[in-house]
Protein backbone atom coordinates (compact mmCIF):
# COMPACT_ATOMS: atom_id res chain seq x y z
CA UNK A 1 0.00 0.00 0.00
CA UNK A 2 1.20 3.50 -0.84
CA UNK A 3 0.12 6.06 1.73
CA UNK A 4 1.20 9.22 3.52
CA UNK A 5 -0.10 11.55 6.21
CA UNK A 6 0.97 15.12 5.56
CA UNK A 7 1.59 17.86 8.16
CA UNK A 8 -1.41 20.02 8.98
CA UNK A 9 -0.18 23.22 7.37
CA UNK A 10 -0.31 21.57 3.93
CA UNK A 11 -4.08 21.90 4.30
CA UNK A 12 -3.61 25.61 3.57
CA UNK A 13 -2.67 24.82 -0.03
CA UNK A 14 -5.67 22.53 -0.57
CA UNK A 15 -7.95 25.33 0.63
CA UNK A 16 -6.17 27.95 -1.48
CA UNK A 17 -6.54 25.94 -4.69
CA UNK A 18 -10.23 25.26 -4.15
CA UNK A 19 -11.00 28.74 -2.78
CA UNK A 20 -9.22 30.46 -5.65
CA UNK A 21 -10.85 28.39 -8.38
CA UNK A 22 -14.30 28.59 -6.81
CA UNK A 23 -14.02 32.37 -6.54
CA UNK A 24 -13.23 32.46 -10.25
CA UNK A 25 -16.34 30.27 -10.83
CA UNK A 26 -18.28 32.95 -8.97
CA UNK A 27 -19.90 30.81 -6.28
CA UNK A 28 -18.60 33.06 -3.52
CA UNK A 29 -21.24 35.48 -4.78
CA UNK A 30 -24.51 34.63 -2.95
CA UNK A 31 -26.54 35.57 -6.04
CA UNK A 32 -25.17 32.48 -7.82
CA UNK A 33 -26.64 30.07 -5.27
CA UNK A 34 -29.86 32.09 -4.99
CA UNK A 35 -30.22 31.80 -8.78
CA UNK A 36 -29.61 28.07 -8.47
CA UNK A 37 -32.57 28.00 -6.07
CA UNK A 38 -34.62 29.95 -8.62
CA UNK A 39 -33.42 27.41 -11.23
CA UNK A 40 -32.08 30.22 -13.39
CA UNK A 41 -28.36 29.37 -13.28
CA UNK A 42 -27.22 25.74 -12.74
CA UNK A 43 -23.49 26.50 -12.67
CA UNK A 44 -23.05 24.82 -9.28
CA UNK A 45 -24.67 21.56 -10.43
CA UNK A 46 -22.72 21.38 -13.69
CA UNK A 47 -19.33 22.12 -12.19
CA UNK A 48 -19.81 19.93 -9.13
CA UNK A 49 -20.93 17.06 -11.37
CA UNK A 50 -17.70 17.34 -13.38
CA UNK A 51 -15.60 17.50 -10.18
CA UNK A 52 -17.45 14.53 -8.65
CA UNK A 53 -17.22 12.39 -11.79
CA UNK A 54 -13.51 13.04 -12.23
CA UNK A 55 -12.72 12.63 -8.54
CA UNK A 56 -14.66 9.37 -8.17
CA UNK A 57 -12.90 7.64 -11.07
CA UNK A 58 -9.42 8.73 -9.94
CA UNK A 59 -10.10 7.97 -6.26
CA UNK A 60 -11.42 4.44 -6.76
CA UNK A 61 -9.01 3.74 -9.63
CA UNK A 62 -6.04 4.50 -7.39
CA UNK A 63 -7.59 2.75 -4.38
CA UNK A 64 -8.15 -0.39 -6.49
CA UNK A 65 -4.42 -0.58 -7.35
CA UNK A 66 -3.34 -0.20 -3.75
CA UNK A 67 -3.08 3.49 -2.98
CA UNK A 68 -4.16 4.21 0.58
CA UNK A 69 -6.61 7.03 1.32
CA UNK A 70 -7.86 8.73 4.47
CA UNK A 71 -11.54 7.83 3.96
CA UNK A 72 -14.22 9.75 5.82
CA UNK A 73 -17.49 8.42 4.50
CA UNK A 74 -20.16 10.03 6.67
CA UNK A 75 -22.52 7.65 8.49
CA UNK A 76 -25.89 7.20 6.84
CA UNK A 77 -27.89 8.38 9.87
CA UNK A 78 -31.06 8.92 7.91
CA UNK A 79 -33.01 11.19 10.25
CA UNK A 80 -30.03 13.52 10.71
CA UNK A 81 -29.45 13.63 6.96
CA UNK A 82 -33.09 14.50 6.28
CA UNK A 83 -33.34 17.20 8.95
CA UNK A 84 -29.87 18.56 8.20
CA UNK A 85 -30.57 18.63 4.45
CA UNK A 86 -33.83 20.54 4.93
CA UNK A 87 -32.15 23.15 7.14
CA UNK A 88 -29.17 23.40 4.79
CA UNK A 89 -31.32 23.93 1.68
CA UNK A 90 -33.45 26.50 3.49
CA UNK A 91 -30.34 28.36 4.65
CA UNK A 92 -28.94 28.56 1.10
CA UNK A 93 -32.25 29.91 -0.20
CA UNK A 94 -32.25 32.64 2.46
CA UNK A 95 -28.62 33.70 2.55
CA UNK A 96 -27.04 32.41 -0.65
CA UNK A 97 -24.09 31.01 1.27
CA UNK A 98 -22.81 27.59 2.28
CA UNK A 99 -20.06 27.30 4.92
CA UNK A 100 -17.27 27.17 2.32
CA UNK A 101 -18.50 29.97 0.06
CA UNK A 102 -18.90 32.12 3.15
CA UNK A 103 -15.11 31.97 3.72
CA UNK A 104 -14.56 32.72 0.04
CA UNK A 105 -16.94 35.69 0.23
CA UNK A 106 -15.01 37.05 3.19
CA UNK A 107 -11.81 36.75 1.17
CA UNK A 108 -13.53 38.56 -1.68
CA UNK A 109 -14.26 41.41 0.75
CA UNK A 110 -18.04 40.99 0.84
CA UNK A 111 -19.63 42.93 3.68
CA UNK A 112 -22.57 40.60 4.27
CA UNK A 113 -20.11 37.74 4.86
CA UNK A 114 -19.10 39.41 8.13
CA UNK A 115 -22.64 39.15 9.47
CA UNK A 116 -22.93 35.60 8.18
CA UNK A 117 -19.93 34.41 10.23
CA UNK A 118 -21.76 35.12 13.48
CA UNK A 119 -24.71 33.10 12.23
CA UNK A 120 -22.34 30.24 11.46
CA UNK A 121 -20.87 30.37 14.95
CA UNK A 122 -24.35 30.31 16.46
CA UNK A 123 -25.13 27.29 14.26
CA UNK A 124 -22.06 25.52 15.64
CA UNK A 125 -23.09 26.33 19.21
CA UNK A 126 -26.65 25.13 18.59
CA UNK A 127 -25.56 21.70 17.36
CA UNK A 128 -23.11 21.29 20.26
CA UNK A 129 -26.00 21.94 22.66
CA UNK A 130 -28.44 19.78 20.67
CA UNK A 131 -26.18 16.73 20.53
CA UNK A 132 -26.23 16.66 24.32
CA UNK A 133 -30.01 16.15 24.35
CA UNK A 134 -31.97 12.96 23.81
CA UNK A 135 -33.29 14.39 20.53
CA UNK A 136 -29.73 15.00 19.29
CA UNK A 137 -28.73 11.47 20.23
CA UNK A 138 -31.82 10.06 18.54
CA UNK A 139 -30.91 11.88 15.32
CA UNK A 140 -27.51 10.20 15.11
CA UNK A 141 -28.55 6.74 16.25
CA UNK A 142 -32.04 6.03 14.88
CA UNK A 143 -31.93 4.52 11.37
CA UNK A 144 -28.14 4.75 11.32
CA UNK A 145 -26.88 2.42 8.58
CA UNK A 146 -23.21 3.19 9.19
CA UNK A 147 -20.43 4.34 6.90
CA UNK A 148 -21.56 2.95 3.58
CA UNK A 149 -20.87 3.80 -0.04
CA UNK A 150 -22.38 2.52 -3.27
CA UNK A 151 -20.41 -0.74 -3.19
CA UNK A 152 -20.57 -1.60 0.50
CA UNK A 153 -18.83 -0.55 3.69
CA UNK A 154 -16.19 2.17 3.47
CA UNK A 155 -12.73 1.02 2.27
CA UNK A 156 -14.00 -2.42 1.16
CA UNK A 157 -14.81 -3.94 -2.29
CA UNK A 158 -12.55 -1.36 -3.94
CA UNK A 159 -12.41 -3.12 -7.32
CA UNK A 160 -16.20 -3.24 -7.49
CA UNK A 161 -16.11 0.33 -6.23
CA UNK A 162 -14.02 1.32 -9.25
CA UNK A 163 -16.55 -0.22 -11.64
CA UNK A 164 -19.36 1.59 -9.84
CA UNK A 165 -17.29 4.80 -9.97
CA UNK A 166 -17.13 4.55 -13.76
CA UNK A 167 -20.93 4.29 -13.91
CA UNK A 168 -21.29 7.11 -11.36
CA UNK A 169 -18.91 9.33 -13.33
CA UNK A 170 -20.83 8.59 -16.55
CA UNK A 171 -24.04 9.72 -14.82
CA UNK A 172 -22.36 12.88 -13.53
CA UNK A 173 -20.80 13.78 -16.91
CA UNK A 174 -24.12 13.11 -18.67
CA UNK A 175 -25.85 15.40 -16.18
CA UNK A 176 -23.35 18.22 -16.84
CA UNK A 177 -23.52 17.58 -20.59
CA UNK A 178 -27.29 17.64 -20.90
CA UNK A 179 -28.24 20.26 -18.29
CA UNK A 180 -28.51 23.78 -19.74
CA UNK A 181 -26.69 26.30 -17.56
CA UNK A 182 -29.16 29.15 -17.99
CA UNK A 183 -32.94 29.04 -17.77
CA UNK A 184 -34.50 28.43 -21.19
CA UNK A 185 -31.02 27.83 -22.54
CA UNK A 186 -29.35 24.99 -24.37
CA UNK A 187 -27.11 22.25 -23.02
CA UNK A 188 -23.55 21.36 -23.99
CA UNK A 189 -24.98 18.47 -26.00
CA UNK A 190 -26.96 20.97 -28.07
CA UNK A 191 -23.91 23.22 -28.48
CA UNK A 192 -21.86 20.27 -29.69
CA UNK A 193 -24.39 19.30 -32.35
CA UNK A 194 -25.18 22.86 -33.49
CA UNK A 195 -21.91 24.50 -34.44
CA UNK A 196 -22.06 28.30 -34.50
CA UNK A 197 -25.10 28.34 -32.16
CA UNK A 198 -25.73 31.76 -30.61
CA UNK A 199 -27.56 32.16 -27.30
CA UNK A 200 -31.27 32.97 -27.35
CA UNK A 201 -32.17 36.55 -26.30
CA UNK A 202 -33.29 35.36 -22.85
CA UNK A 203 -30.15 33.28 -22.36
CA UNK A 204 -28.01 36.17 -23.57
CA UNK A 205 -29.69 38.45 -21.04
CA UNK A 206 -28.81 36.03 -18.23
CA UNK A 207 -25.24 35.78 -19.51
CA UNK A 208 -24.71 39.55 -19.41
CA UNK A 209 -26.56 39.97 -16.11
CA UNK A 210 -24.32 37.29 -14.62
CA UNK A 211 -21.17 39.03 -15.84
CA UNK A 212 -22.40 42.27 -14.29
CA UNK A 213 -23.53 40.93 -10.93
CA UNK A 214 -20.30 38.94 -10.49
CA UNK A 215 -18.37 42.21 -10.72
CA UNK A 216 -20.94 44.25 -8.81
CA UNK A 217 -19.37 46.06 -5.88
CA UNK A 218 -15.84 45.60 -7.16
CA UNK A 219 -13.63 48.23 -5.56
CA UNK A 220 -11.15 48.35 -8.42
CA UNK A 221 -11.31 48.97 -12.16
CA UNK A 222 -11.24 45.76 -14.20
CA UNK A 223 -9.25 47.35 -17.02
CA UNK A 224 -9.31 46.71 -20.74
CA UNK A 225 -8.38 43.71 -22.91
CA UNK A 226 -6.73 41.87 -20.04
CA UNK A 227 -7.07 38.58 -18.19
CA UNK A 228 -9.78 39.76 -15.74
CA UNK A 229 -11.96 40.85 -18.69
CA UNK A 230 -11.60 37.42 -20.25
CA UNK A 231 -12.42 35.74 -16.95
CA UNK A 232 -15.46 37.90 -16.25
CA UNK A 233 -16.97 38.20 -19.72
CA UNK A 234 -16.08 34.89 -21.32
CA UNK A 235 -14.84 32.11 -19.08
CA UNK A 236 -16.98 32.16 -15.95
CA UNK A 237 -20.23 33.15 -17.62
CA UNK A 238 -20.02 30.67 -20.47
CA UNK A 239 -23.11 28.51 -20.86
CA UNK A 240 -20.89 25.59 -21.89
CA UNK A 241 -19.82 23.45 -18.90
CA UNK A 242 -17.53 21.53 -21.23
CA UNK A 243 -15.74 24.67 -22.42
CA UNK A 244 -12.04 24.39 -21.71
CA UNK A 245 -12.00 26.66 -18.64
CA UNK A 246 -15.11 25.48 -16.75
CA UNK A 247 -14.20 21.88 -17.53
CA UNK A 248 -10.59 22.33 -16.36
CA UNK A 249 -11.67 24.02 -13.14
CA UNK A 250 -14.12 21.20 -12.37
CA UNK A 251 -11.45 18.58 -13.05
CA UNK A 252 -8.79 20.37 -10.95
CA UNK A 253 -11.19 20.73 -8.02
CA UNK A 254 -12.09 17.01 -8.23
CA UNK A 255 -8.42 16.04 -8.32
CA UNK A 256 -7.56 18.40 -5.46
CA UNK A 257 -10.15 16.72 -3.23
CA UNK A 258 -8.65 13.32 -4.09
CA UNK A 259 -5.18 14.70 -3.29
CA UNK A 260 -6.53 15.99 0.02
CA UNK A 261 -7.85 12.51 0.87
CA UNK A 262 -4.52 10.98 -0.06
CA UNK A 263 -2.56 13.43 2.09
CA UNK A 264 -4.71 13.75 5.20
CA UNK A 265 -8.51 13.86 5.04
CA UNK A 266 -11.54 14.87 2.97
CA UNK A 267 -12.15 18.51 2.14
CA UNK A 268 -14.71 19.93 4.57
CA UNK A 269 -15.57 23.38 5.87
CA UNK A 270 -18.40 23.42 8.42
CA UNK A 271 -16.90 21.76 11.51
CA UNK A 272 -14.68 24.79 12.12
CA UNK A 273 -17.64 26.75 13.47
CA UNK A 274 -18.21 24.08 16.16
CA UNK A 275 -14.45 23.87 16.74
CA UNK A 276 -14.21 27.62 17.40
CA UNK A 277 -17.24 27.41 19.69
CA UNK A 278 -15.54 24.58 21.60
CA UNK A 279 -12.46 26.70 22.29
CA UNK A 280 -14.36 29.90 23.08
CA UNK A 281 -17.49 28.84 24.94
CA UNK A 282 -18.24 25.11 25.15
CA UNK A 283 -15.21 23.21 26.50
CA UNK A 284 -14.58 19.57 25.49
CA UNK A 285 -14.71 18.47 29.11
CA UNK A 286 -18.45 19.27 29.24
CA UNK A 287 -19.75 18.76 25.69
CA UNK A 288 -19.75 15.60 23.59
CA UNK A 289 -19.54 17.39 20.26
CA UNK A 290 -16.74 19.70 21.41
CA UNK A 291 -14.71 16.71 22.60
CA UNK A 292 -15.08 14.98 19.24
CA UNK A 293 -14.39 17.98 17.06
CA UNK A 294 -11.34 19.11 19.04
CA UNK A 295 -9.79 15.63 18.79
CA UNK A 296 -10.68 14.94 15.20
CA UNK A 297 -10.98 18.09 13.10
CA UNK A 298 -7.55 17.61 11.52
CA UNK A 299 -6.42 20.26 9.08
CA UNK A 300 -9.89 21.66 8.40
CA UNK A 301 -9.14 25.03 10.10
CA UNK A 302 -6.18 25.40 7.74
CA UNK A 303 -8.43 24.40 4.82
CA UNK A 304 -10.80 27.21 5.75
CA UNK A 305 -8.06 29.80 6.13
CA UNK A 306 -6.67 28.66 2.79
CA UNK A 307 -10.10 28.89 1.17
CA UNK A 308 -10.49 32.46 2.38
CA UNK A 309 -6.97 33.39 1.30
CA UNK A 310 -7.22 31.65 -2.08
CA UNK A 311 -10.45 33.48 -2.87
CA UNK A 312 -8.85 36.75 -1.78
CA UNK A 313 -5.84 36.22 -4.04
CA UNK A 314 -8.05 35.25 -6.98
CA UNK A 315 -10.26 38.31 -6.45
CA UNK A 316 -7.25 40.64 -6.53
CA UNK A 317 -5.01 39.02 -9.14
CA UNK A 318 -7.35 37.06 -11.42
CA UNK A 319 -10.93 38.36 -11.42
CA UNK A 320 -10.52 41.84 -9.85
CA UNK A 321 -13.81 41.39 -8.00
CA UNK A 322 -12.40 42.33 -4.58
CA UNK A 323 -15.11 44.45 -2.96
CA UNK A 324 -13.23 46.06 -0.06
CA UNK A 325 -16.41 45.65 2.02
CA UNK A 326 -18.53 47.91 -0.19
CA UNK A 327 -22.25 47.82 0.36
CA UNK A 328 -23.50 45.20 -2.11
CA UNK A 329 -26.85 43.47 -2.00
CA UNK A 330 -27.48 40.51 -4.31
CA UNK A 331 -29.94 41.53 -7.10
CA UNK A 332 -32.51 38.80 -6.33
CA UNK A 333 -32.46 39.73 -2.66
CA UNK A 334 -32.79 43.44 -3.55
CA UNK A 335 -35.75 42.75 -5.84
CA UNK A 336 -37.51 40.82 -3.08
CA UNK A 337 -36.52 42.62 0.13
CA UNK A 338 -35.26 46.02 -1.03
CA UNK A 339 -32.03 47.85 -0.41
CA UNK A 340 -31.96 47.64 3.39
CA UNK A 341 -28.56 46.64 4.74
CA UNK A 342 -30.10 45.53 8.01
CA UNK A 343 -32.44 43.11 6.23
CA UNK A 344 -29.55 41.74 4.19
CA UNK A 345 -27.42 41.34 7.31
CA UNK A 346 -30.27 39.44 8.96
CA UNK A 347 -30.64 37.26 5.86
CA UNK A 348 -26.93 36.45 5.68
CA UNK A 349 -26.83 35.75 9.44
CA UNK A 350 -29.90 33.51 9.53
CA UNK A 351 -29.02 31.81 6.23
CA UNK A 352 -25.57 30.73 7.42
CA UNK A 353 -26.97 29.83 10.83
CA UNK A 354 -29.25 27.31 9.15
CA UNK A 355 -26.64 25.96 6.73
CA UNK A 356 -24.04 25.43 9.47
CA UNK A 357 -26.61 23.88 11.81
CA UNK A 358 -27.92 21.68 8.98
CA UNK A 359 -24.40 20.72 7.96
CA UNK A 360 -23.41 19.84 11.51
CA UNK A 361 -26.51 17.73 12.03
CA UNK A 362 -26.00 15.89 8.74
CA UNK A 363 -22.26 15.46 9.35
CA UNK A 364 -21.09 17.55 6.38
CA UNK A 365 -21.76 20.54 4.18
CA UNK A 366 -21.41 21.38 0.48
CA UNK A 367 -17.70 20.55 0.73
CA UNK A 368 -17.82 17.58 3.12
CA UNK A 369 -20.95 15.92 1.71
CA UNK A 370 -21.75 17.29 -1.74
CA UNK A 371 -18.18 17.52 -3.05
CA UNK A 372 -16.01 15.12 -1.03
CA UNK A 373 -18.80 12.75 -0.02
CA UNK A 374 -20.17 12.35 -3.52
CA UNK A 375 -16.64 11.75 -4.82
CA UNK A 376 -16.43 8.96 -2.21
CA UNK A 377 -19.84 7.77 -3.50
CA UNK A 378 -21.19 7.95 0.04
CA UNK A 379 -24.85 6.97 0.33
CA UNK A 380 -25.42 9.62 3.00
CA UNK A 381 -23.91 12.32 0.81
CA UNK A 382 -26.12 11.48 -2.17
CA UNK A 383 -29.20 11.53 0.06
CA UNK A 384 -28.05 14.86 1.52
CA UNK A 385 -27.53 16.42 -1.92
CA UNK A 386 -30.99 15.34 -3.13
CA UNK A 387 -32.74 16.65 -0.01
CA UNK A 388 -30.80 19.93 -0.13
CA UNK A 389 -31.71 20.50 -3.79
CA UNK A 390 -35.41 19.73 -3.32
CA UNK A 391 -35.60 22.01 -0.28
CA UNK A 392 -33.60 24.77 -1.98
CA UNK A 393 -35.92 24.79 -5.00
CA UNK A 394 -39.09 24.73 -2.89
CA UNK A 395 -38.01 27.38 -0.38
CA UNK A 396 -36.62 29.64 -3.11
CA UNK A 397 -39.96 29.44 -4.90
CA UNK A 398 -41.69 30.49 -1.68
CA UNK A 399 -39.25 33.32 -0.93
CA UNK A 400 -38.52 34.72 -4.37
CA UNK A 401 -41.66 33.59 -6.21
CA UNK A 402 -41.51 33.88 -9.98
CA UNK A 403 -39.28 36.95 -10.13
CA UNK B 1 -13.17 35.00 -28.08
CA UNK B 2 -16.65 33.77 -27.22
CA UNK B 3 -18.59 32.23 -30.04
CA UNK B 4 -21.82 31.74 -28.15
CA UNK B 5 -22.88 35.37 -27.64
CA UNK B 6 -23.48 38.29 -29.96
CA UNK B 7 -20.09 40.01 -29.86
CA UNK B 8 -21.53 43.49 -30.44
CA UNK B 9 -23.74 43.27 -27.36
CA UNK B 10 -20.89 41.94 -25.30
CA UNK B 11 -18.54 44.71 -26.40
CA UNK B 12 -21.24 47.30 -25.69
CA UNK B 13 -21.64 45.91 -22.16
CA UNK B 14 -17.90 46.01 -21.61
CA UNK B 15 -17.67 49.56 -22.92
CA UNK B 16 -20.49 50.64 -20.61
CA UNK B 17 -18.48 49.28 -17.67
CA UNK B 18 -15.20 50.83 -18.82
CA UNK B 19 -16.83 54.26 -18.95
CA UNK B 20 -17.91 53.98 -15.30
CA UNK B 21 -14.53 52.83 -14.06
CA UNK B 22 -11.88 55.12 -12.61
CA UNK B 23 -8.50 55.28 -14.28
CA UNK B 24 -6.30 52.33 -13.34
CA UNK B 25 -3.50 53.29 -11.01
CA UNK B 26 -0.22 51.62 -10.13
CA UNK B 27 -0.80 48.72 -7.78
CA UNK B 28 2.73 47.33 -7.68
CA UNK B 29 3.33 48.28 -4.03
CA UNK B 30 0.12 46.64 -2.85
CA UNK B 31 0.78 43.50 -4.84
CA UNK B 32 4.29 43.25 -3.39
CA UNK B 33 2.73 43.57 0.07
CA UNK B 34 0.23 40.79 -0.69
CA UNK B 35 2.91 38.47 -2.03
CA UNK B 36 5.01 39.09 1.09
CA UNK B 37 1.98 38.28 3.21
CA UNK B 38 1.45 35.01 1.30
CA UNK B 39 4.96 34.02 2.33
CA UNK B 40 4.35 35.10 5.94
CA UNK B 41 1.07 33.17 6.15
CA UNK B 42 2.65 29.97 4.83
CA UNK B 43 5.75 30.32 7.00
CA UNK B 44 3.71 31.05 10.14
CA UNK B 45 1.53 27.99 9.54
CA UNK B 46 4.53 25.79 8.77
CA UNK B 47 6.62 26.95 11.73
CA UNK B 48 3.81 26.74 14.27
CA UNK B 49 2.59 23.28 13.23
CA UNK B 50 5.94 21.79 12.18
CA UNK B 51 5.69 18.18 11.14
CA UNK B 52 2.64 17.44 13.29
CA UNK B 53 0.22 15.42 11.20
CA UNK B 54 -2.37 14.37 13.78
CA UNK B 55 -5.97 15.51 14.02
CA UNK B 56 -5.86 17.98 16.89
CA UNK B 57 -4.48 21.28 15.57
CA UNK B 58 -3.01 23.86 17.91
CA UNK B 59 -5.61 26.67 18.14
CA UNK B 60 -2.86 29.26 18.62
CA UNK B 61 -1.27 28.24 15.34
CA UNK B 62 -4.63 28.55 13.57
CA UNK B 63 -5.32 31.91 15.23
CA UNK B 64 -1.93 33.34 14.24
CA UNK B 65 -2.24 32.17 10.63
CA UNK B 66 -5.81 33.43 10.44
CA UNK B 67 -4.77 36.76 11.90
CA UNK B 68 -2.20 37.32 9.15
CA UNK B 69 -4.80 36.47 6.50
CA UNK B 70 -7.44 38.81 7.95
CA UNK B 71 -4.82 41.55 8.33
CA UNK B 72 -3.92 41.18 4.64
CA UNK B 73 -7.57 41.34 3.54
CA UNK B 74 -8.32 44.39 5.70
CA UNK B 75 -5.20 46.31 4.65
CA UNK B 76 -5.97 45.57 1.00
CA UNK B 77 -9.53 46.81 1.48
CA UNK B 78 -8.27 50.03 3.05
CA UNK B 79 -5.75 50.49 0.23
CA UNK B 80 -8.33 50.06 -2.55
CA UNK B 81 -10.93 52.23 -0.86
CA UNK B 82 -8.36 54.99 -0.46
CA UNK B 83 -6.75 54.61 -3.86
CA UNK B 84 -10.01 54.57 -5.84
CA UNK B 85 -11.98 56.89 -3.57
CA UNK B 86 -14.55 54.30 -2.39
CA UNK B 87 -15.34 53.22 -5.95
CA UNK B 88 -17.94 50.46 -6.23
CA UNK B 89 -18.98 49.01 -9.60
CA UNK B 90 -22.75 48.95 -10.13
CA UNK B 91 -23.21 46.61 -13.03
CA UNK B 92 -26.92 45.89 -13.01
CA UNK B 93 -28.11 49.23 -11.66
CA UNK B 94 -31.60 49.88 -12.95
CA UNK B 95 -31.71 46.40 -14.48
CA UNK B 96 -32.82 44.41 -11.42
CA UNK B 97 -35.15 41.55 -12.24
Amino acid sequence: MIGVTAPLWIGLFIGMIIGGLAEAWGISNPEVLIRLGKWEDRLFIGCIAIAVGTGAIVLYGLAAIGVSFHWTVRPDWTMAIVLGGILFGTGIAIGGYVPGTEWMALGEGRRDAIYAIFGGLLGGVTWTLMLQTSFGQWLVTYLNFGEIYFAGKVDTNLTIGFVVAIIWAAIMFTLAYTLPRYKNGKSCAYHATHKGYKLSPEEEKKYLETANFLMEGSSMPIGKDNLPEKVNYHWTVSSNFFGIVLLSVGIIIGLTVVLSMFLHQIFGEDSVYGWIAAYLWLPPSNWIYSAGVVKGIGWEPFNDIGTLFGAFLASVFLTRRFQAFNNVIPPSWKARFGNSQIKRAAGAFSGLYLTVLGGQIAGGCASGHILSGDIEMSVASLEFFIIVMITLLLVSRIIYGRQ
Amino acid sequence: MSSEINEEKLIATMEERRKKEPQMKKEGGLKAFIISMVAIVIISAALTTGTYNGYDPNPNSVALTGFFVIFTVVMTAVWYRTKYNNYSFEGNKGKEN
